[in-house]
């Protein structure tokens, strides 16, 4: 989804190379969940 | 194993069997409550208790206890805390204490391009101050509201989370779920709150290049929305069908349809199946819901019960029809005997659980001695 309010991993990890693997792998569930979940709670708001 | 969770394997199976395609057992059952007609026949003030949802457990299994169901019969959808902080105008409680939903306009007419161009950012930046008041301010005190307001929610969210969870393993119930995610038809959500039921009867006819638009560039952001962390096959995406009924045939053929069947099988695709509230009368629409992806679950409101598994009944899976009015008006013996006469006609070969035509949601929509008497006796005698 193109979106200024919405941001994968991916799009995260591009804007923050310094991220290590082993932090990636720690770091990446959980900061997608957050987006996941602001995403739904918007939707929510006009459905 | 104890007995509880005997019991919930045994409905669960019940429910297996029939997303599977298998005739399970006995007809299951899905009692249907909202949460505001829980909390009046458990006596409780409605305003105090949508407020407190810590003490919703004991009000919630009032109901559970009184009223048979295979599956948790109460859920609650919204909550007024989160609406209150964000100042809402598209949901709002009236002096009863009830979450009312009047007519808004989230989207202006000079808005569908920015909506067609994205969706998303249209909703955060246009749609969203247009409905909730404390967000059309500057952007620091906007994030102050929007910050409490998702932890309002999430706080909401949890508590009943839990609750129903409690209640699942307190009283047996079956696990699967067919309000794990929920979205909306395209058109239906340009509709309810973002142009208003008034607008787009209106804009169909003035501006249907735009409608059309707008339902395709809303299509992948709704099958986004109805596609849960974790899609299961057993478990349900929700969408309530609102509009169609009220539109033209041939309007209906280009600004509804193609956009809804897109996103029914997107989900599909995701590894969820669709459970459709297929709301009013869509019987003139029967052939193109046959078009659906097979196995989507359909509760109907209104029309023909024996057309609808003629047309449907080997495909999908059919609920719904029990007129809630009935259970307000009709004698025990005539609330019962058209549990008998629906059953006949939607039971036989599988494809089928017993439901109310709607949510009962307030404690005067149905008398409360007739719906324990209907789902007793579907209890007790729908066996195969």
């Amino acid at each position: 989804m193109n979106s200024k309010y919405y941001q994968t991993w991916e799009e995260y990890k591009a804007e923050n190379p310094e991220i290590t693997e082993k932090q990636e792998q720690a770091m990446a569930p959980k900061m997608q969940t957050y987006d996941e979940m602001l995403f739904s709670f918007i939707m929510f708001l006009c459905a | 194993m104890t007995d509880m969770l005997a019991l919930s394997q045994e409905r669960t199976q019940l429910f297996h069997d029939l997303i599977d395609g298998k005739i399970p057992k006995k007809v299951p059952i899905s009692g249907s409550f909202a949460h505001e007609f829980a909390i009046q026949y458990a006596g409780k003030d409605l305003t105090e208790a949508q407020w407190d949802t810590d003490g919703l457990e004991p009000i919630f299994e009032k109901t559970c206890q009184d009223f048979y169901s295979d599956l948790l019969p109460v859920s609650a959808f919204r909550l007024p805390s989160f609406y209150k902080i964000l100042g809402s105008r598209n949901f709002v409680m009236g002096s009863s204490g009830f979450i009312q939903h009047p007519e808004v306009e989230g989207l202006a007419l000079e808005d569908y391009d920015a909506f067609i161009a994205s969706p998303f950012d249209c909703i955060v930046e246009r749609v969203l101050p247009k409905l909730y008041s404390k967000l059309d301010t500057d952007s620091t005190q906007k994030s102050m509201v929007m910050a409490k307001a998702f932890k309002a929610y999430t706080d909401e969210m949890g508590n009943l989370g839990r609750i129903y969870g409690n209640l699942i393993q307190k009283f047996g119930y079956g696990f699967v779920n067919f309000y794990s995610g929920f979205c909306e038809a395209p058109f239906d959500i340009i509709s309810d709150q973002l142009r208003g039921f008034k607008n787009i009867s209106i804009d169909v006819r003035r501006v249907p290049d735009k409608v059309e638009a707008a339902a395709e560039a809303a299509t992948p952001l709704m099958i986004k929305m109805g596609t849960p962390p974790n899609p299961s096959p057993y478990n349900a995406t929700f969408i309530p069908l609102h509009m169609a009924p009220y539109l033209r045939g041939k309007d209906f053929e280009r600004l509804y349809w193609p956009s809804f069947k897109k996103t029914v099988e997107g989900l599909k695709a995701n590894g969820m199946r669709s459970f459709l509230f297929v709301e009013n009368d869509w019987m003139r629409y029967i052939d193109y819901l046959a078009e659906l992806p097979e196995g989507t679950i359909m509760l109907f409101e209104y029309g023909d019960p024996k057309l609808v598994k003629e047309k449907l009944g080997k495909k999908h899976i059919i609920s719904g029809f029990y007129p809630v009015s009935l259970l307000k008006t009709g004698t025990k013996q005539q609330c019962i005997d058209k549990a008998k006469e629906l059953i006949d006609v939607l039971a036989p070969g599988g494809g089928y659980y017993f439901g109310f035509d709607k949510v009962i949601i307030t404690l005067d929509s149905a008398n409360v001695e007739n719906t324990k008497a209907v789902l007793d006796y579907v209890a007790e005698n729908a066996n195969y």
